[in-house]
């Protein structure tokens, strides 16, 4: 009799064994969606059941979904006020405020970059943009933009004229001819409100990758950091897929390149960074990227450095103090910042 | 064409997918996948062992078309019918959580356990 209970007592600490651990495995799943800032995002993240991952994903989606709306300035929504339409209408009242924010922390990027950082290039932008898509579109008819063209347009560049009334909401340009190009930043900013909504639901244990915006929410269930590999830019050299391997948490990490978005002009590639200072693509740098908490800031920092000089983009950093970067240059050869190392997996 | 990318401008630093790497403290260590996993607008559409040879798997709605290859425990892209080749242009595949995007035509091919 003794040794029936004890061999039920074995099966019952197996059997509790067995259901703790079944609790405290929790399994990864992965998303993936096309349709939001014309990128794939990616949302990984540890959870017990696939059902429960399908719903907090469901919950982001609603987010992402809101974001892209408000932020895209190529399309609009109904009679939504987003930055489409203040583009169109050089300004609008009573808009919402996930934009005021995105504008507001635009601009105050801006001082701290000294105007390397200004969404207020939209009208040199857009030119590009039409070039792009013809070139990519239609190849045969690839051209480059007239310089005297970009350069009518930068004149109509300056943040200054961009006029922003947190009381009451309302947006106007004091330039009719400004537009505003939120594309190095948008994806940042969205993924980083994003997060902190996520880290005030409990929603943990996640990465956000909004198209190379990578944002870590809080540790892996299983204890690890999350581990991310940094594509090499120079696709062809198929011996080293990854120039390097960093360790997050909570940080965000955020490469910009010229490798990826681009077209030919007489088979010379044209890619979408633009140098504010000579208008064509900066071409100092085959990627840049960035690691600091701010997703946003990372996003807005990547393509900044992507146009600064090295030395210029170091100063930089060591004045913000608060962001790492590593940049390879077009040699293939790379730079890193003073701290970036601590991130590194080697 | 609707899955045209509109706004490239929005893209910066897109593309550049950084995979997310599950394992690994060392290059050396990162842990070769099982299986390879191919997504059409994010749902599971075909799913292979990454350890058998799969010879010109044609991934297709019936109008875009990517072409996989698996060889020696490794999954490329050979050809595809989108219009920047980004995806064909990507380097071999084998580690779990590796993924190659075709952003125009909506596939993701991954390696998983
Ligand atoms: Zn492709």
């Amino acid at each position: 009799m003794k040794r029936f209970i004890s061999l039920c007592q074995i099966i019952f600490l197996l059997f509790c064994a067995l259901a703790l651990s079944g609790c405290q495995r929790q399994e990864k799943f992965s998303n993936y969606y096309f349709e939001y800032f014309d990128t794939v995002t990616t949302i990984v993240g540890f959870e017990n059941s696939k059902e429960v991952f399908d719903d907090n994903c469901a919950k982001i989606k609603e987010k992402l979904a809101e974001y892209h709306r408000a932020y895209s300035i190529y399309e609009k929504f109904g009679n939504e006020k987003n930055l489409c339409y203040i583009n169109e209408n050089g300004g609008a009242e009573q808009v919402d405020k996930i934009i005021i924010d995105l504008l507001l922390y635009s601009k105050e990027i801006n001082e701290k970059t000294e105007n390397k950082f200004n969404i207020a290039m939209g009208s040199v932008l857009s030119i590009w943009h039409q070039y792009r898509e013809t070139g990519i579109n239609e190849p045969a008819k690839a051209q480059l933009p007239e310089l005297s063209a970009l350069q009518e347009a930068a004149k109509h560049t300056d943040i200054n004229k961009l006029e922003i009334n947190k009381d009451n909401n309302s947006v106007r340009f004091n330039d009719a001819l400004m537009k505003l190009d939120v594309g190095a930043i948008a994806k940042g900013y969205a993924a980083e409100e994003i997060a902190k909504w996520m880290e005030s639901e409990n929603i943990t244990g996640y990465l956000l990758n909004l198209g190379g915006n990578v944002r870590a929410v809080g540790n892996r269930a299983d204890g690890e950091k999350w581990k991310i590999g940094i594509e090499n830019p120079d696709t062809l050299d198929k011996e080293n897929p990854y120039t390097a391997f960093v360790e997050i948490e909570e940080e965000s990490v955020v490469t910009s390149g010229s490798y990826q978005r681009y077209y030919l002009v007489d088979g010379k590639k044209y890619h979408h960074i633009i140098d504010g200072k000579t208008l064509f693509p900066a071409d100092k740098f085959l990627a840049v990227t960035v690691i600091c908490k701010d997703s946003a800031l990372a996003d807005a920092l990547s393509t900044t450095l992507f146009t600064m000089d090295y030395e210029e983009g170091a100063a930089l950093l060591e004045k913000l103090n608060n962001a790492e970067a590593m940049w390879t240059l077009v040699s293939g050869e790379q730079r890193f910042s003073s701290g970036f190392g601590k991130y590194c997996v080697k | 064409m609707k899955n045209k990318i509109k706004n490239d401008l929005i893209l910066v630093g897109v593309i550049l997918l950084l995979s997310v790497l599950s394992f690994g403290i060392f290059k050396a260590l990162l842990r070769p996948g099982n299986s390879v996993v191919v997504l059409v607008n994010g749902e599971e559409k075909h799913r292979f062992s990454i350890n058998e040879d799969l010879e010109e798997f044609i991934v297709t709605d019936g109008e875009n078309s990517n072409t996989i290859v698996i060889k020696d425990s490794e999954v490329w892209v050979v050809h595809a019918s989108c219009p920047d080749k980004i995806c064909a242009s990507h380097a071999p595949i084998k580690n779990e959580g590796e993924a190659i995007v075709c952003l125009p035509n909506k596939v993701v091919i991954t390696v998983t356990k």
